[in-house]
């Protein structure tokens, strides 16, 4: 192997490693986590610093669709407005019904909410509830 | 040569006036916004996402009720603007709120309730005319004696009471109250409400 040879594998060694590097650094640095069934997502970083989700249960309602149960208390020193709305799935993660109506929740700071929320199918089983800042 | 400078001219001038690909670009540009958004005018009148807000409470509180379980065949119900009074300040299309409950009702319930179209009476006693004349033939389903009688009429009101404060911005609380009636007892079966309250200038109109 001549020595031109030699200097352009290592300069494409270079490249490939500068770019193995790059790709790790940005997977790492990368923030969309994966949703997941039963579970409250934030629409807006820094909201989850002002709110706590409290005593989440999933029961039957009256009829036997999915009744979702959960305290909002809003842990800041400052008031803060919210929408909520629910999305309902069965276990395969496939919608059930249309998404319920972004419910508007005015806390004052300390404050709790009870957010007391049905589904309309009785292949609801799953939750996506999704809370935005005002 | 004059007449060719002069068609000239005209043609550069005429080209000049030409409208550009953008419709309206000297104004403000259409945009397409989300109805489940709060509106951005000052208003303190209903607006979409109330009206979307309301409807869909409204339609989980009437599916998790459990008074229509039991019942041997789907309730037929009536949904209309007819028994949905305004008395109060707002102005809002009332259809809009009845038409909306209506829609969301019959896509969810999913065949446990019916929905007796009253609206529509004038077309289907039209219809069955020329089916039994002979005009037209008989469909494809069946024949009934009459059309379908009312088990539930959705009725209803908007209340509000505004407040005016000295820096003129204005409060408005809205009540809107919603109710099942059994036409043939008379006696409410499900009743819910929707609550709000909103403060700002008031200078919006609503049409």
């Amino acid at each position: 192997m001549s020595s031109t040879d030699s200097k352009k594998l290592l300069k494409n060694s270079c490249k490939l490693l500068f770019l193995c590097l790059f790709l790790t650094i940005k997977q790492g640095c990368s923030t969309s986590i994966p949703m997941s069934l039963n579970s409250v997502q934030y629409q807006i970083s820094g909201l989850s610093d002002l709110l706590i989700i409290d005593n989440v249960s999933l029961g039957k309602s009256a009829v036997g669709h999915a009744q979702l149960n959960m305290i909002i208390r809003n842990i800041s020193e400052k008031p803060v407005t919210v929408e909520v709305n629910t999305n309902w799935y069965n276990k395969d993660f496939v919608a059930t019904e249309a998404p319920s109506g972004w419910q508007r929740i005015n806390l004052s700071h300390q404050q709790s909410y009870v957010l007391n929320t049905s589904a309309t199918q009785l292949s609801s089983t799953h939750y996506v509830v999704n809370i935005r800042e005002i | 040569m004059d007449k060719f400078l002069f068609t000239f001219i005209c043609m550069v001038t005429l080209l000049g006036c030409a409208s550009t690909k953008t419709p309206n670009a000297s104004g403000i540009e259409t945009k397409y916004v989300d109805p489940t958004l709060e509106s951005r005018s000052s208003g303190v009148g209903l607006e979409s996402n109330d009206v979307i807000n309301m409807t869909d409470s409204m339609v989980r509180s009437i599916l998790n009720d459990p008074i229509f379980v039991n019942l041997k065949s789907p309730p037929r119900i009536l949904v209309d603007e007819t028994g949905f009074t305004l008395d109060g300040n707002t102005r809002i299309n009332r259809k809009l709120i009845t038409t909306k409950l209506r829609n969301g009702l019959s896509r969810a319930a999913m065949g446990r309730m019916v929905f007796v179209a009253r609206y529509a009476q004038q077309a289907i006693m039209a219809e069955r005319d020329i089916k039994r004349t002979g005009m037209v033939d008989r469909g494809t389903i069946r024949q009934t004696e009459a059309t379908a009688g009312v088990d539930f009429k959705l009725v209803g009101s908007i209340l509000t009471t505004d407040e005016r404060h000295s820096n003129g911005l204005t409060s408005r609380y809205h009540f809107i109250n919603f109710e099942l009636i059994d036409m043939e007892l008379g006696v409410t079966v499900w009743a819910d409400a929707y609550e709000l309250k909103k403060t700002g200038a008031d200078d919006v109109v609503y049409r």
